[in-house]
């Protein structure tokens, strides 16, 4: 039974823990559409993608409520399999390729055409002999329908990364019932002249019936591409719109929007004092972190100021505080009180008094098994050399001292635990933090790196954690870089933010300047083009 | 009443208590079977004096990061060195001792430095890697002892003169310096001679004495700034990067240590066992002193001087007391020695299911 | 492009240099030993004879990315176990030999089930991992079989089993002996079912490699289109081999030395057939479903999850196949031995065949049926060469017994540390060159 959508989700919602991460969202997808995806990270994308899939990270944690309807008929997709069956199909940001294998053979991972043997019928289907003639004829086939210049024969691994996406997509496509396929970031590591043969072949496919769910950050992609847009905003459908309604300006608003204020503050009158020396300045700064690169940063930080670094997830804000602590090879220049530093060399920029709150918390952020006082401490006893006793010439570490501090810095920041020797993993994600920041507090820093400070910290915490940081600003003068997707976060405390978009500085504005500046920037589009196409409609 | 031993037993762990349990039995079934308590319990605290220093060994490699200590034998090669030198030249009494312990020192921080730069290139492939490298070495050095100048006739073979012999006795050399150090022998002492079952005992305080300094210096080492920073390189990789710590650094003095304390261990071990063996016998040295520490509690990536002493007792103690029990039991010689290797292996079996693959850099 | 093509050369070479070194290796030990030609050649053929198959059971976990399996102990147990009950119920002969093979391959597959399942818990380190459970199992095996078999395990057998005085005063059999004869009908009953004088054989293999050989080809010229060069390297095993034969028939017609040399050697031709068989099978297997599945996994864990195979499964799957092959292999072997060391047959049969592998110029990761071969016949002309060499060089054939040894292990050591810096290497590039594209795009 057909209907007029290949693919209805209605009135999805999704719960984790109590923490409402879906709220009433509906998605509808006409067969040969290209349907757009859009929003921040955290917006809910991934979360409604691994519902469509029946990934078990979803059943495990409570199901979902809403239904999903595929061609009109209701469906429980209970795993990728399942999908699978239903003719749903998925291009992944990470490829899922062999890279030993043929073009043909990854086309028909797992689908390998068989001949059957005799030895079958006792020891299984397993047992038939893999048909690799028919296996390359099929693929060539899909291969010439998709219009790319590629052979069957040729190993994946010796192909650039452009043609590899090809490759997804023919795996897709040689599924005979397919009928929607998700493209998750397709073009996130494509040139721009692959990209745009990529999003051609896709056009052309579409056009034969088959549809599509474009998840992007590249809003002119999007723009030029798709049909239909649905902006996802903190679990909400917030844009159901055709495209041709939206300009990229629109787009990026809807994206980013007005949340709610979580501090009040009167910012003119901080960043007033224009004549405060740089404490930080890069130039022409790069850094290769995986999935985060940034290639030509440049800005100063005044001293004393709070200053944010915020733009969309993968183009390289992260990486920024990751290289200037040495963690991540990187380039160009960074000079610290007016003085060059050799950022490779971690111990030198500790030295300076830098200190730095990383976003991976669990991972390099804390030692999850040691205790809240060894873990508070570690920082300063290495670089300080504090709660140190000396017998007999040796350093010995004077655990009585740090437990002693321990004690006050959990008071200070209420830190809620059991006590000092509890062990960090279990903690929550709140308290946790507060426990990297003490140990950076600890080292009584000059500059202090956060790096997402309230990620996935409930309400209240989080309030408690950003009053800390500007407690330390006001106090004791240290200068606070904040690098945080959130940006009504970043603006309810920062000085100036600027916001990183394809590895460079997209721009540097104040906290209280226009929402519709902040969303160009981040979308990638030049302030003064963007004006002229607003002035267009 | 109930909560506090639950927490006892969640502390120390079923598996543990269970083997604490089978000890405790065995200890105790020495009475009724007529073997003599005071000589099998003297045998069990000679037997962890013994062993004791290749347990440390093992402990200090777990703690700098480098896991399970596979490449124990490479400093056992250098302590025998060191030891066949004092034989060679006829050196006896403690001084002599410690002369064999003083040669293998450098050789073993020169060998221990090459195979730490070796594990660091080869990171998640340790256990084999230096499995493997052991394996070869001691082969390697198995021609070694017999190409290389030894002259002394007491210590070469008979007939051709050249190359040393698979085992060399200590008895003109340091045989149990250590175990006869102020000694409390019952027997000598004259105490208790009229009760049948303690009558034998003695305590080998000398080489208790070894085994506890080498407790307590590592455990005051463990204290120091050093090894703090030690412990969370070794057990926390990617944290103690952005401390600014030089993993590779810290292993490479953690398998130095390791090395230099197993050279000195099995010059140790040697002295008590009246015994040096050379060739292939260092070959499975690794092992019990693996089961050992995990059965102290340790883990591939965690490991304390509290695991060494449990673990040690428990082990020894279990080996020393199975075979005579087993044989009066059974009047099965050599059943405790195939109890050994199921024993001593399963426990490693179920320690490396335990590892988690981790992204640590 | 002429540091690319050195490269290439540089490559193949690499791969070919550990063969070639081993070669090397074994003609000067051979010229040392002063062996002659004809006990070399007749040794050899005894040995491949024997081990080849051992060594052929390594090839599936190889291909499915579990490295080298250390633990074919278990499957030679298994194997040995079916030997010993048929000589214990006097079951002779070849029949005898078909009846141990079924014990050995239904307790082969419930021990590489339980090993497969154990290296799951473990990915990542299941090569030190099965090396401990060989441990482990020589334990149980030990244990079983010196103290149960008798007293907890009723069995009565004067012939193989230890015999001792309990307290009345009565004979009681405990435990088996060390050794345990094969009945005279079993031994080298596969090795004697049918021999040719490999005079004779000589020409009949030359025709027949050929004819495999210019099939091979006709079939990649004809159904699959390949070019001449392309056939011709599909078929390279049997291209080489028929150009050996071809020399050696050559020389066997025109030199007496050459004459000599081969006139006593027999060719075992049902042991031969066998491994033929053997070979074949793990060949098909490869290109079935089943070897596809595993190849799959063997290259890239997380994609073959993401494509919907079985992971787990498949890898139990390729450790039971290992398992019972290696039972197999342990069968051959001991008929030609003629005996069975009950406690120390199996002891180094995975370190030894592990090592021939890698002689052959096989890696963690990649094995063929050629290396194989190759290191299988390097490997066991080294192992009874080197101390005949020791002997003459030093006086002291435990010098070159010491040194096989080492050459086996630095052999496993050396494979080990190059694959875990090939490892490191390659995905310190992937990140690198992932991260200079994207730096090279925005220079544009």
């Amino acid at each position: 039974m057909s209907s007029k959508y290949i693919l209805e989700m209605n009135h999805i919602e999704k719960e984790f823990f109590g923490n409402k991460v879906l709220k009433d969202v509906s998605i509808k997808v006409k067969p040969g559409e290209i349907v757009a995806l859009i929003g921040e990270n955290g917006a809910g994308k991934s979360t409604i993608m691994n519902i469509l899939f029946g990934m078990p990270a979803i059943h495990q944690t409570g199901g979902f409520k809403g239904e999903v309807l595929i061609d009109g008929e209701k469906v429980n997709i209970k795993s990728p399999i399942e999908a699978m069956k239903y003719g749903i199909g998925m291009v992944h940001q990470e490829f899922m390729l062999i890279d030993g294998y043929d073009v043909a053979e990854n086309i028909k991972l797992n689908r390998e055409n068989l001949k059957n043997t005799p030895l079958s019928l006792l020891f299984g289907k397993r047992m038939n002999l893999v048909d690799q003639k028919t296996m390359h004829e099929e693929s060539r086939a899909t291969l010439d329908s998709l219009g790319i210049e590629l052979s069957d024969q040729t190993r994946v691994g010796s192909l650039p990364v452009g043609y590899k996406q090809f490759v997804e997509i023919a795996r897709e496509l040689d599924k005979k019932n397919i009928k929607l396929i998700v493209l998750d970031e397709p073009t996130a590591v494509l040139t721009e002249k692959e990209a745009e043969q990529f999003l051609e072949c896709v056009k052309k496919v579409a056009e034969k019936g088959i549809a599509f769910i474009f998840i992007s950050h590249k809003l002119d992609e999007v723009k030029r591409y798709t049909h239909h847009t649905f902006v996802l905003r903190d679990g909400e459908m917030v844009g159901d719109y055709d495209t041709a309604e939206l300009s990229t300006i629109k787009m990026s608003e809807l994206m980013v929007g007005r949340k709610v204020e979580i501090l009040n503050r009167d910012i003119t009158e901080e960043s007033a004092d224009e004549n405060q020396k740089a404490c930080l300045e890069l130039e022409h700064f790069g850094v290769s972190m995986p999935g985060e690169v940034a290639r030509d940063i440049t800005f100063s930080v005044k001293k004393g100021e709070i200053f944010g670094i915020g733009g969309l997830a993968g183009h390289g804000k992260i990486s920024i505080a990751n290289g200037i602590m040495g963690l991540y090879p990187s380039k160009g220049s960074v000079k610290i009180h007016g003085k060059t530093m050799n950022v490779a060399k971690t111990n030198d920029t500790l030295n300076e008094g830098i200190a730095f709150v990383s976003e991976d918390r669990r991972g390099v952020g804390l030692m999850l098994d040691e205790s809240i006082e060894l873990n508070i401490s570690i920082a300063a006893l290495k670089t300080k050399n504090r709660f140190i006793t000396k017998k007999f010439g040796i350093p010995f570490y004077d655990k009585k001292g740090a437990i002693e501090y321990a004690k006050k810095m959990i008071e200070e920041l209420d830190i809620r635990c059991t006590g000092y020797a509890q062990p960090v993993k279990s903690l929550s994600g709140g308290n946790q933090q507060k426990v990297c920041i003490a140990r950076a507090l600890t080292l009584e820093p000059d500059i202090l790196f956060v790096s997402e400070p309230t990620r996935g910290i409930d309400i209240g915490a989080k309030k408690m954690i950003l009053d800390s940081l500007l407690k330390l600003n006001k106090e004791k003068g240290v200068t606070v870089i904040i690098t945080s997707s959130e940006l009504a976060e970043l603006r309810s405390v920062c000085n100036r933010i600027a916001i990183i978009t394809e590895g460079k500085v997209a721009g540097i504005l104040r906290s209280d300047e226009d929402d519709y500046k902040f969303g160009l920037l981040m979308s990638g589009s030049k302030v003064e083009d963007a004006k002229k196409e607003a002035e267009k409609e | 009443m109930k909560n506090t031993w639950k927490n006892v037993v969640d502390y120390i762990g079923t598996s543990r208590l269970v083997v604490i349990g089978f000890l405790l039995v065995l200890m105790i079934s020495v009475f009724p079977l007529g073997i003599n308590p005071g000589m099998i319990y003297s045998d069990c605290i000679v037997r962890i004096g013994m062993n004791g220093f290749l347990v440390l060994a093992m402990m200090i490699s777990i703690v700098c990061g480098a896991g399970l200590n596979f490449g124990l034998p490479i400093g056992i090669l250098c302590g025998l060195f060191g030891g066949s030198i004092a034989v060679q030249f006829n050196w006896s009494g403690l001084g002599g001792f410690w002369g064999a312990c003083l040669v293998s020192v450098p050789v073993a921080l020169i060998v221990g430095y090459l195979y730490a730069k070796l594990l660091n290139n080869v990171k998640g492939s340790e256990m084999t890697v230096g499995n493997y490298m052991a394996f070869s070495i001691v082969s390697l050095m198995s021609i070694a002892w017999l190409v290389l100048p030894y002259s002394n006739p007491k210590i070469v073979w008979p007939i051709t003169g050249v190359g040393l012999r698979t085992t060399l006795t200590l008895e003109d050399n340091y045989d149990k310096v250590l175990d006869k150090f102020l000694k409390i022998d019952f027997k000598q002492m004259g105490i208790l001679q009229s009760n049948p079952y303690w009558k034998d005992f003695s305590v080998s305080t000398g080489l208790l004495l070894t085994f506890a300094v080498g407790c307590i210096l590592m455990w005051l080492f463990m204290k120091t700034k050093a090894g703090v920073i030690m412990r969370c390189s070794g057990g926390n990789p990617g944290f103690s990067r952005t401390l600014g710590v030089n993993n590779n650094h810290i292993r490479t003095l953690g398998i130095m240590a390791s090395t230099v304390i197993a050279a000195i261990g099995i010059n140790i071990y040697s002295q008590s066992y009246g015994f040096y063996q050379f060739y292939s016998a260092p070959l499975m040295m690794a092992f019990p002193a693996m089961a050992a520490i995990l059965i102290g509690g340790a883990t591939p990536k965690k490991a304390t001087v509290f695991n060494v002493i449990l673990g040690v007792i428990l082990f020894q103690s279990l080996l020393t007391l199975a075979t005579p029990v087993a044989n009066a039991l059974i009047n099965a010689g050599s059943i405790s020695e195939v109890v050994r290797i199921i024993v001593q292996n399963g426990i490693i079996l179920y320690a490396l299911t335990k590892i988690k693959s981790n992204g640590g850099k | 492009m002429g540091k690319k093509k050195q490269n290439k050369v540089l490559e193949i070479l690499q791969g070919y240099m550990v063969p070639i070194l081993f070669t090397l290796l074994c003609l000067v030990s051979i010229k040392i030993s002063g062996q002659s030609a004809s006990y070399v050649i007749t040794e050899t053929i005894s040995r491949v004879g024997r081990n080849a198959i051992l060594i052929v059971s390594l090839i599936l976990p190889v291909m499915c990315g579990m490295g080298l399996n250390f633990s074919i102990v278990l499957g030679a147990m298994a194997g040995e176990i079916g030997l010993i009950l048929i000589t214990h119920w006097s079951i002779d002969g070849l029949p005898g030999i078909i009846v141990a093979s079924l014990i050995g391959t239904v307790l082969a597959i419930v021990l590489g089930t339980l090993t497969g399942m154990l290296f799951n818990k473990v990915k990542g380190q299941e090569m030190i991992t099965g090396m401990i459970l060989g441990f482990f199992a020589v334990g149980v095996y030990d244990l079983i079989f010196i103290f149960m078999v008798g007293s907890v395990i009723p069995m009565v057998n004067p012939e193989i089993m230890l015999n001792s005085q309990n307290a009345a005063g009565e004979t009681i059999y405990v435990g088996l002996r060390n050794t345990i004869d094969f009945h005279a009908a079993t031994k080298y009953a596969v090795d004697n079912a049918c021999k040719m004088m490999f005079v004779k054989l000589l020409p009949m293999m030359l025709v027949g490699f050929a004819a495999v050989t210019v099939l091979i080809v006709a079939f990649n010229i004809g159904k699959k289109k390949l070019d001449v060069k392309k056939s011709l390297f599909a078929a390279r095993g049997f291209l080489i081999t028929t150009i050996i034969l071809g020399i050696l028939q050559i020389l066997m017609k025109t030199s007496k030395a050459v004459q000599k040399a081969f006139f006593i050697v027999q060719v075992p031709i049902l042991t031969v057939v066998i491994i033929a068989l053997v070979c074949m099978l793990v060949v098909f297997i490869t290109k079935t479903k089943l070897g596809q599945d595993i190849k799959t996994v063997g290259m890239n864990m997380q994609v073959a999850t993401a494509a919907g195979i079985n992971v787990d499964k498949t890898r139990i799957v390729a450790t039971v196949l290992s398992t019972v092959i290696a039972s197999w292999g342990q069968i051959i072997f001991l008929q030609n031995i003629g005996n069975v060391q009950t406690f120390n047959s199996h002891e180094q049969v995975g370190t030894y065949a592990v090592a021939a592998l890698l002689v052959g110029g096989a890696s963690i990761d990649k094995a063929t049926m050629g290396q194989v071969f190759t290191g299988t016949v390097l490997f066991h002309i080294l192992f009874f060469i080197t101390p005949l060499a020791g002997k003459v060089l030093f006086s002291d054939p435990q010098l070159g017994e010491y040194f096989r040894v080492f050459l086996c292990y630095g052999i496993i050591a050396v494979s080990l540390i190059l694959y875990a810096w090939k490892k490191i290497a390659a995905d310190k590039k992937r990140i690198e060159e992932e991260n200079r594209l994207q730096m090279e795009e925005l220079d544009k």
